[in-house]
């Protein structure tokens, strides 16, 4: 009994710092203020379009699955549509190239095995004979929703998107068949 | 008896706060007041070589290199970093990144944080720089990775980047060097 009473301090600091290396406070919050699956929508490649991916797709968990690059591409500024098989070029700071393509939400997602960029990168997006490039790269920030984040604002320039809204407004697109809905109502990870 | 040697103990441990605490306390009532008149003058950089002409500046090169989004174009940066294709000032102005051109208040609080990284220390290398070479502040040491630098190595010693840091530090600014390092690319 004296001998456990002596080694209680010793486990509760082991107790500790197991759990703290499991409950990183930033991170769980993080992953909790992206809230539930939306209802419909169940967890896979279609599901939560338009946030940052890679909050809970990293070494951090709680996916399975970890990305390098992860986003989602949408039609235009306005509504959020995604945008099936755009061509989504990655080329990082040692001049490797990866071209991954969205699918019919407008998701890609990019796995350590098929591409892991030597940061920084830069990103240009092609699909139907257009293509738009980021004006600046990407410095370190593997989810495309943690920057484009709607509403713009003066920390986002709001979600990606193919056209202007000039042209968007005049072509309306017709997303394909699609598993789920390629319309998002709302955009970005918690600020 | 053991019993008796601990409390004895304890007493002891209790007259021993009690002394430090009241250590403390005189310590701190002799404490002059802070004077709030004092200022400190900081010795800056040139602000117009800062932001420079279209034949290159300090400003472009930071704002190509290192104000990305998700670099120092964030909010909670100490060295946070306006720019027109990354963080915005929050102003009447309302402008959204990629919109309009950098404005003024931004170039200017940029430099203030350039400078406010280590204003004391950045005053010594402006005033001799023989003495106090540019590579004794973060703001060279960090993109070099000479220091950790969450970005990583962002220049190499003598690069244009480099360059283009050092010798506006050193006062007498190689605008073609900044220029150089501001072209689009990586």
């Amino acid at each position: 009994m004296h001998a456990l009473i002596k080694s209680a301090p010793l486990l509760l600091i082991v107790a500790a710092a197991a759990v703290s290396c499991a409950m990183d406070p930033v991170h769980n919050a993080a992953v909790n203020a992206l809230g539930g699956e939306i209802a419909g929508v169940p967890q896979g490649e279609y599901h939560r379009a338009g946030q940052p991916c890679t909050t809970c797709h990293s070494s951090l968990g709680p996916a399975k699955t970890t990305f390098t690059v992860a986003g989602t591409i949408f039609y235009g500024p306005t509504k959020s549509i995604g945008v099936d098989n755009a061509q989504v070029i990655l080329v990082d700071s040692l001049n490797s190239s990866y071209i991954a393509y969205t699918n019919c939400v407008g998701n890609f997602f990019v796995t350590p095995e098929q591409y892991n960029p030597a940061f920084p990168i830069r990103v240009q997006v092609s699909q139907g004979g257009v293509t738009v490039g980021m004006q600046s790269h990407i410095g370190r920030e593997p989810s495309c929703a943690n920057c484009h984040k709607d509403p713009p604002y003066y920390d986002s320039q709001g979600h990606i998107h193919l056209v202007s809204q000039q042209v968007e407004d005049m072509n309306a697109y017709n997303p394909p068949p699609c598993p789920v809905s390629p319309v998002q109502t709302g955009v970005g990870g918690a600020k | 008896m053991k019993r008796a040697v601990l409390v004895r103990s304890a007493a002891s441990v209790a007259a021993a706060s009690v002394f430090a605490m009241a250590a403390v306390a005189v310590t701190g009532a002799c404490s002059s007041s802070p004077d709030t008149a004092r200022t400190t003058t900081i010795i800056t950089p040139d602000y117009n070589a800062f932001k420079g002409t279209a034949n290159g500046s300090v400003e472009a090169f930071l704002e190509r290199r290192c104000a990305t989004l998700d670099c120092h174009g964030q909010v909670g940066r100490p060295l946070r970093l306006y720019s027109r294709t990354g963080l915005r000032f929050a102003d009447d102005a309302q402008n959204p990144p990629g919109g309009a051109g950098t404005t003024e208040t931004e170039l200017q609080a940029n430099f203030q944080a350039v400078v406010g990284v280590e204003p004391e220390q950045t005053s010594r290398v402006v005033h001799d720089p023989t003495n106090n070479p540019p590579q004794t502040l973060l703001i060279v040491k960090k993109p070099r990775a000479m220091e950790r630098h969450k970005g990583g190595q962002v220049v190499i010693a003598g690069d244009d980047g480099d360059r283009c840091l050092t010798s506006w530090l050193s006062g007498a600014t190689d605008f073609a060097a900044c220029q150089s390092a501001s072209a689009p690319g990586l």
